[in-house]
């Protein structure tokens, strides 16, 4: 028996050794293995190598066949803990240096049936060599393995058609056996690979069977274009801040004179000084507006140290109103530069919106509109710039949605809005960015309704819900009176009058929105293809690729908000103030796209550029002259000196009708009316006076003799004479009183006179009034 | 006086929690669409369309238990992926106790003849998947190991994107998307696969961004040599995924994850409510180990740390958020608060209402992607089933609580019907 041979000879397949028990030298019984015929030897000198035992059929050693170590437990240890990291032990070191030996044992022929182990051989051997596949009982512990030569590797068990590649203690590995295959199944380098091609072969079947695997839509549509005529950023800058500093000054300049003060500038003021006393105003407050209008008034007036910090409460408010009407300008430069890329456009813009003597009027005054537009430029610049990142989308709706509690009325151009944030996401976005923007609208939109609900006011007193246990105002009342408001009070053909004064607007605000809207639908006619009456047509030109473009965008913008100024219902001149932005927009995106189709002609593209510098002195020199004449008034003067009239001929416990700007600085210590005196605690808007019950039967027992004095103006006259039905009660004072001091405001073209009536008590006994029908509510536009 | 000073306390602690709905539920948001929030982030989780000569080698691990019923198809599917058979290792890890799915393993093994398809049979505890999968480790020769669950459908040229993939870009780890399928057989499967579907789309990419990655259970494929080197999976853990996740953070290996909708691996839901909780008990419980483990302490960065620290701990956050909404219900009629502080108390709901929302986006993506068609009904059983989910999910979180204070720790396990295979409709 040859032992201990250096060199293992092939196995042929064919050779079979055999498995019967054979003597071995000490005569035990041996216990052959069974063999798989088909085997790639390694040249293995030595010991095995440490990777063999990891090892699957490739490692599986023929036989071996020397000395017989019953006892042997073998060599496969228990396999470590899986915390332990270290592969399976190899052999023991301890393994004779012999790999195999070829037994010179005769080898009686086999067929080449292999019968399963447990056919043959004692039972201890047949149950350790592992349960047939049906699943018996299997020896958990302590199966020796074949008894063998360590080094050689166990001889390979088959049972049932399966050969068991691997066995430990706790667990073994199996597969099926078939004679023909390679034992080794996973290719292993060796060192003759040939250049395998990079790319799979068949891609090209594959890719031409395989459905098309569409790529994520990441086209923007950006509009940012590059300057044709270069400009360092810094010429730039200084540029910008020069047109600002004109647009500060162009509002600023006489500013607490001019216009008179308003009825409305007066309600939001104290409305705003109501919110820094913890009320939402100092009247019942009826939903009219949402607050955070005034609360942005409010913590302003807290920043600069007190509402009288400029003199009257309303000039603080004015002075907020420079800054919301410089910020509105930025961002109107800001937005157009980046819609058309032009400088020239961009100033055009921003000329028309600042300088126009709408502007000049209407953004001074404190109107929630000046606010409203600001958040809505600052949402529609946040679109702009967007680049379809998630975090500016959802910031443009959350500065739409602080517009929209600013002012409701500008949920008008909700739908415009809409359609620009679906612009300016790409496809793969949008689902996701459109919902998010919707909802956060609303969602803001809805905390007013919230307010309502919070404070139980949202169903009228009438309706008697179970929880309403007193009179009060109503949201749903609110909203009812609002949308059934007629002209009465404010028509669009005198609103239309009033903005005639600037013509250049009143043309450009027709011209430019409907040149945008068709230039708009042309560049995206798919848009419009897309909509059942066009359907039919051409295919070619529904297909076509749609260009970038921003017309169609800022005409909807426009013609939203014409719409609502349409409609039929109550119009006052100064809801033209989000319009005069939306206008600058369309006018200079529309000129510029005018000039550049000249521009095609010349092909100079500082043509285009001095033609709109041109077009910017133009509206320069118009606007100076209606803006020199604007300068020049002193209306507010009146009002501020019939104040301070009050302040020193009046009795301070007197019951005072007067109008709303002059609120503040009567009733609060530090006002303009009060100085270092007592307040008036029974001054009262005449709104109020006429509408509020508490004001009128209660405090005043519908009798207009407990009325002391009355502060009327112009318009106030205006507003007495034609609500009979409410000013009842003034007007019946009117009639007993004797004027006391009258302020004229000079140099207006229209006159303009303030005037302080006193009621004559003529006698301790009240007369009586006779009272017609009431209602409750305050007024506000 | 006291009273008001507790009045006071309570009043802060209920503001506080307040607050942190808020934050969780907006971060929550802002996980789900992350994919969504940018251009680029389009390419994060793109597949190659051309493939590279296949070089790599597969071992690939499918534990089972009690999977009589599927696992016959569950290996042909396996064996029938496009790749060469030669570079693959199918290993079935079974259980001795087990003769059921061992017979069906047998016999399939039998039937395909093919010397790559092996099975191991372990006998010794723990008796659970990773305890299974570190033996399967020991015997394996591939390049890669991945594993595939019983009732797993991987895509058939999922093996030749993992193997271009870890060509092209020389990464570690390829997590490709899993995808429970079944929509609509049930009334929480409308969420629980919008889970998912936002999970692998979205979510993990951030968390690959941040560098903590919690993986999947399956279809994860790592180089063998690493996880040599990782010492396998942790047999004690009832999430071995999630740990393995963490502890190839800590090594920094280089993450890939791939969802291409057409790619991704199907499964299917829990069948019924009672198998969901189990699932969700045996994950949050999972977390829970891991979570005092304390492995996820050494990462590196503060951010990995508290986003790993969130994720291990959400389920039982969002169980206290849920048990908290009828307390508010109930507060918000009893106690008056002033009208500003009451407004703040809303801000959850419209958080929970953005989520469902937004959830009603995905189920629209995600019908379009598979191709699926949208009922109107399905939409308004999906929004009635928003909150019902939450509480089943806190219901699994509480178990979770109470098996690991109770201290057992056995392997509940989901019962696989095929559902999305279309064999038997639940």
């Amino acid at each position: 028996m040859k032992q201990n041979s250096q060199e293992p000879e092939p196995q042929h397949p064919g050779d079979q050794q055999p498995w019967g028990p054979v003597a071995g030298p000490q005569g035990e019984p041996v216990w052959y293995p069974q063999q798989s015929p088909v085997m790639i030897q390694r040249k293995v000198v030595g010991q095995p190598n440490a990777n063999a035992p990891g090892g699957l059929a490739g490692n599986i050693q023929p036989g071996s066949y020397g000395q017989v170590r019953p006892n042997d437990m073998g060599p496969y240890s228990a396999p470590p803990g899986a915390s332990n990291g270290s592969p399976v032990q190899p052999y023991p070191p301890s393994a004779p240096p012999a790999p195999f030996i070829q037994s010179a044992m005769p080898m009686p022929p086999q067929g080449q049936a292999v019968q399963p182990v447990g056919t043959n051989g004692a039972d201890w051997r047949r149950n350790s060599a592992g349960a047939a596949p049906g699943g018996s009982a299997f020896i958990a512990q302590g199966v020796s393995p074949q008894a063998t030569n360590i080094q050689s590797g166990p001889p390979p068990q088959i049972y049932n058609g399966n050969i068991i590649l691997f066995r430990s203690p706790n667990f073994f590995l199996s597969t099926v056996y078939r004679p023909g295959q390679r034992q080794d199944p996973i290719r292993k380098p060796t060192g003759h690979t040939v250049m395998t091609p990079k790319v799979n072969p068949q891609q090209v079947n594959r890719v031409a069977i395989s459905e098309t695997l569409l790529m994520p839509n990441v086209t923007l549509h950006t509009t940012k274009q590059t300057r044709a005529i270069p400009l360092p950023a810094w010429l730039e800058a200084i540029i910008v801040f020069l047109s600002l500093a004109v647009t500060f000054v162009a509002h600023a300049y006489n500013l607490f004179n001019f216009p008179r003060y308003e009825l409305d500038e007066g309600t939001y003021m104290s409305n705003a000084w109501a919110i820094t006393q913890g009320l939402i105003s100092p009247y019942p407050y009826g939903y009219g507006h949402s607050p955070l209008g005034w609360m942005q008034i409010a913590a302003w007036t807290q920043l600069t140290g007190g509402i009288f910090a400029f003199g009257n409460a309303l000039n603080s408010g004015r002075v907020l109103m420079v800054f919301y009407a410089v910020g509105c300008a930025l961002l109107v430069y800001l937005i157009m530069r980046r819609l058309s890329g032009s400088l020239g456009a961009a100033l055009l813009a921003l000329v028309l919106f600042s300088l126009s003597p709408l502007s000049i009027t209407y953004q001074r005054e404190i109107y929630l509109d000046n606010i409203a537009t600001f958040w809505l430029l600052l949402s529609i610049y946040l679109l702009v710039i967007s680049n379809s990142r998630l975090l500016y989308i959802v910031m443009a709706a959350i500065a739409f949605g602080i517009c929209f509690l600013s002012k409701e009325v500008f949920l008008v151009v909700l739908p415009a809005m809409i359609y620009a944030a679906w612009l300016h996401s790409t496809k793969f976005q949008r689902k996701f960015t459109i919902v998010a923007f919707i909802y956060i609208v609303l969602a803001i939109c809805s905390t007013f309704v919230l307010l309502a609900i919070l404070k139980d006011e949202l169903f009228p007193y009438s309706w008697h819900l179970p929880w309403d246990t007193h009179n009060h105002l109503s949201m749903w009342d609110t909203f009812l009176q609002q949308a059934q408001r007629g002209q009465k009070y404010g028509s669009f053909i005198n609103s239309w009058l009033v903005w005639s004064h600037d013509t250049v607007f009143v043309i450009s605000s027709v011209a430019a929105p409907l040149f945008n809207l068709a230039y708009g639908l042309w560049n995206r006619k798919h848009l419009l293809f897309s909509l059942p009456p066009f359907k039919f047509l051409n295919r070619r030109l529904r297909n076509a690729t749609p260009v970038p473009d921003r017309h169609l965008m800022l005409s909807l913008l426009a013609i939203c908000f014409w719409l609502l100024l349409v409609r039929g219902g109550q119009v006052y001149p100064f809801y033209v103030i989000p319009l005069i932005a939306l206008i600058a927009l369309n006018a200079a995106i529309a000129l510029n796209t005018i000039l550049g189709w000249v521009v095609k002609l010349v092909r100079f593209d500082v043509v285009r550029a001095t033609l709109l510098v041109v077009a910017i002195a133009t509206i320069i020199a118009y606007d100076i002259p209606s803006a020199e004449i604007l300068f020049n008034q002193d209306p507010a003067l009146a009002q501020q000196q019939a104040l301070v009239w009050v302040r020193t001929h009046v009795p301070h416990n007197a019951f005072i009708v007067i109008n709303s700007y002059m609120y503040v600085d009567l009733r609060v210590p530090g006002g303009q009316g009060v100085g270092n005196g007592a307040p008036f605690p029974h001054a009262e808007v005449y709104w109020n006076v006429a509408t509020d019950p508490e004001l009128y039967s209660q405090t005043l027992g519908n009798n207009c003799d407990r009325i002391d004095y009355i502060v009327i103006d112009s318009e106030m006259g205006t507003d007495i004479k034609t609500n009979e039905d409410h000013m009842w009660l003034i007007s019946a004072a009117l009639t007993l009183s004797v004027k006391r001091a009258e302020f004229i405001s000079g140099g207006s073209t229209d006159s303009f006179d303030v005037q302080v009536w006193q009621v004559i008590h003529k006698n301790p006994v009240p007369r009586s009034c006779t009272a017609p029908v009431s209602s409750t509510g305050t007024m506000d536009r | 006086m006291s009273l008001t000073f507790i009045n006071q306390f309570f009043l802060i602690l209920y503001l506080l929690v307040i607050a942190l709905m808020v934050f969780q539920a907006i971060f929550n948001i802002r996980l789900r669409l992350f994919i969504w929030e940018k251009p680029e982030h389009a390419w994060l989780s793109h597949a190659p369309t051309i493939y590279r000569d296949p070089c790599l080698s597969f071992t690939i691990l499918l534990p089972a238990r009690n999977e009589e019923d599927v696992f016959r198809e569950t290996i042909q599917k396996v064996y029938d992926l496009n790749y060469p058979i030669e570079l693959m290792q199918i290993i079935a890890i079974c259980r001795v106790d087990d003769p059921g799915t061992i017979a069906e393993a047998q016999a399939k093994i039998s039937e395909l003849g093919d010397q790559n398809v092996q099975l191991l049979i372990y006998n010794d505890y723990p008796i659970s998947k990773p305890h299974g999968l570190n033996l399967g480790l020991q015997v394996a020769r591939g390049d890669i190991v991945t594993i595939f669950d019983a009732e797993d459908e991987p895509h058939p040229d999922i093996l030749n994107i993992v193997n271009t993939t870890m060509l092209n870009e020389d990464v570690d780890v390829v997590q490709s998307g899993v995808q429970l399928m079944n929509h609509n057989t049930k009334w929480f499967c409308f969420l629980n696969v919008l889970e998912y579907f936002f999970w692998y789309k979205s979510s993990m990419h951030f968390f690959a961004r941040i560098g903590i990655t919690p993986l999947g259970g399956n279809t994860v494929f790592v180089r063998r040599e690493l996880m040599e080197q990782l010492g396998g999976w942790d047999e004690y853990c009832l999430t071995e995924d999630a740990d393995l996740g963490i502890r190839l953070s800590l090594a920094h290996a280089r993450m890939r994850i791939i969802y291409e909708d057409e790619y991704v691996t199907r499964e299917e839901t829990p069948y019924t409510i009672a198998q969901f909780i189990r699932q969700r008990t045996r994950w949050n419980q999972g977390f829970i180990q891991i979570l005092f483990k304390g492995e996820w302490l050494k990462l590196q960065k503060f951010s990995q740390r508290l986003l790993a620290f969130y994720v291990l701990i959400l389920p039982e956050v969002q169980a206290l958020f849920a048990l908290l909404v009828p307390v508010a219900i109930v507060m918000f009629f009893l106690v008056k608060f002033p009208v500003w502080l009451a407004m703040f108390t809303f801000f959850p709901l419209y958080c929970f209402v953005l989520g469902v929302c937004l959830d009603l986006a995905g189920l629209h993506e995600f019908l379009k992607v598979h191709k699926r068609k949208w009922r109107w009904r399905e939409a308004l059983i999906l929004v009635l089933a928003f909150f019902p989910y939450q509480w089943i999910l806190s219901m699994g979180a509480l178990r979770a609580l109470y098996r690991a204070m109770k201290g057992t720790s056995n392997w509940e396990k989901t019962v696989h019907i095929g559902q999305h295979r279309g064999r038997i409709t639940a």
